[in-house]
């Protein structure tokens, strides 16, 4: 079964495009949050953390 | 030949030097290689060539403490034994499992990894396994290791043939060894059961036990306990050292970058910790299984939100009509300590239809196991983190010391420890060749000889001991 046809109403290629663009932003923020470079090395970037459920390093929460 | 009955096979006239009471890989494994020798060995199946009710009552038991499987549904009654049900994942315990480590109470096996390795290649052309490989560090902490995927080759139907057309093996059927007996020094019979009834016994040079891991330690302390020691001599250990392999689903992860290992076919990953950082942490060893899901298109960017921001993701995905998953779920096996108290005693009010009391198991997972599976994750995260391969993500229960949850695999089915082997009475059950201590004729084959765990799946260890065994046993009866 196409697992999108019970998703929206809409036409089914704009449904497609709006989710593909919230998914793709949303998903892109929240890799980039991770994986950003610090602006500035910090000594203590490279540990972990515990942040929420998250192992973390320090620079990823800067 | 095979023989559908006891005494069908009296009538043949076979007269056979061992008798192996079992037909699963440990068994299959020492027959074959006696046979390579031209001794004439009887194998007892206790089961038929299909699964029956019947046949699986005689399994069922109890378990006290911990959260476990059903003892009938966990092991299975059939020419083949056990692998007729395994998923047939194999790996060799590593070298430091045979070591003995400080931090782990009663480890140390009285053989080397090295041991074993001249009955590789039998074991992978038993098992139809690819050649084994080394472990490959991806940090001074954690090394991607080989899990291999073989074909779960059940050994009933694979030597079905061998066995038919083969004078040297009789394997007979739906027989069991309801009690050995013996004057605690030798074996002199096994007394059977068969169809459904009382059949006499059966007489050989030399003994060997290989009913699987909980059935072992069942078959010895039944008939020790009828013949007052004549069987297990030194019964302080048996029994007892039982292991199993705990194994959840206690994280996930976002994985950026996996140039430094590969997934398989089935889009899985096997991480374990090096010895330097088991030695650090005082942890046991664990298998990381990381899945990658292989989501196409927008359901990939789903899922990987889902690391991130649940309810969205949830949101959208529900939209689709889908479930889906962060972007890689991380499954933890790893190794149980071996500890006196657990362990399999026999029912004192239960017996199974041929009057042999059923099996109390007592099991429990301990702090030193609680300890492997959080640092363990830890170091696994702490790796992903250091080399930016990605992040890995606790569950609740985790974070919070809850109780293992029920709902998830619990454990292996790996059954471990029972008859364990070591050079110390008290502390074990056989000697490094497998033999009973102090008995002559005496001998145990399968995973309930394992002294320590390690992670992997036990198949492919305890099938080298076996054919090391067969082997020992073949020199032992020629000279």
């Amino acid at each position: 079964m196409d697992d999108m046809a019970q998703f929206s109403v809409q036409p089914k290629s704009a449904a497609l495009s709006r989710r593909r663009f919230l998914g793709a932003f949303l998903t892109l923020a929240a890799f980039l949050r991770l994986t950003r470079p610090a602006a500035a090395k910090q000594p203590d970037d490279d540990e972990t953390v515990i942040s929420g459920r998250w192992l973390l390093k320090r620079s990823d929460l800067r | 030949m095979i023989f559908s009955g006891i005494d069908a096979y009296r009538a043949s006239g076979f007269a056979a030097k061992v008798c192996v009471i079992g037909t699963g890989p440990a068994g299959m494994a020492i027959a074959l290689q006696l046979a390579q020798a031209h001794i004439p060995v009887v194998m007892l199946e206790a089961g038929t060539d299909e699964i029956t009710d019947e046949s699986q009552e005689f399994y069922q038991g109890k378990v006290e403490g911990d959260h476990y499987f059903d003892l009938d549904v966990t092991r299975i009654r059939l020419l083949g034994g056990c692998s007729n049900h395994w998923a047939g994942w194999c790996r060799v315990l590593d070298a430091h499992d045979f070591e003995q480590r400080d931090w782990i109470p009663n480890s140390g096996w009285p053989i080397r990894r090295a041991d074993l390795a001249p009955y590789f290649e039998l074991t992978r052309a038993m098992l139809d396994l690819v050649p084994f490989r080394r472990n490959v560090p991806i940090s001074e902490d954690i090394d991607w290791v080989q899990l291999i995927k073989s074909p779960a080759v059940h050994v009933g139907e694979k030597y079905r043939a061998d066995l038919e057309s083969s004078n040297t093996i009789a394997v007979v059927m739906n027989t069991m060894a309801r009690e050995l007996t013996g004057d605690g020094k030798r074996i002199s019979g096994a007394n059977l059961w068969s169809q459904g009834k009382g059949a006499g016994s059966i007489s050989a040079d030399h003994f060997i036990v290989c009913t699987g891991g909980l059935e072992n330690s069942r078959l010895l302390l039944w008939s020790n306990q009828q013949s007052n020691g004549g069987v297990v001599p030194h019964a302080a250990a048996l029994g007892k050292y039982w292991m199993e392999h705990p194994q959840f689903e206690p994280a996930d992860a976002i994985l950026f970058d996996t140039s430094a290992f590969e997934f398989d076919e089935t889009n899985e990953a096997f991480f374990s910790p090096t010895p330097a950082a088991m030695q650090r942490l005082g942890i046991g060893n664990f298998g990381a299984r990381v899945i990658q899901q292989p989501y196409p298109g927008v359901k990939a960017l789903v899922a990987d939100l889902a690391c991130v921001a649940p309810d969205t993701s949830e949101w959208i995905a529900s939209g689709m009509g889908a479930h889906l998953r962060c972007a890689a779920q991380i499954y933890l096996g790893w190794e149980q300590s071996p500890v006196e108290s657990n362990h399999i005693t026999l029912s004192p009010d239960e017996t199974d239809a041929a009057g042999v009391p059923r099996i109390v198991l007592h099991w429990k997972k301990g702090p030193l196991e609680r300890k492997t599976m959080v640092e363990g994750l830890r170091l696994f995260g702490e790796t992903l983190a250091a080399k930016n391969l990605g992040r890995l993500r606790f569950e609740e229960w985790v974070l919070a010391n809850e109780n293992y949850p029920d709902n998830q695999e619990i454990a292996g089915h790996h059954h471990m420890g029972g008859t364990r082997m070591g050079t110390d009475p008290l502390k074990s059950v056989v000697d490094a060749n497998c033999r009973v201590h102090g008995m002559q004729n005496l001998w145990v084959g399968g995973s309930s000889v394992f002294a320590t765990s390690g992670q992997c799946n036990p198949t492919t260890t305890l099938t080298a001991l076996a054919l090391r065994l067969g082997d020992h046993l073949a020199r032992t009866i020629a000279a």
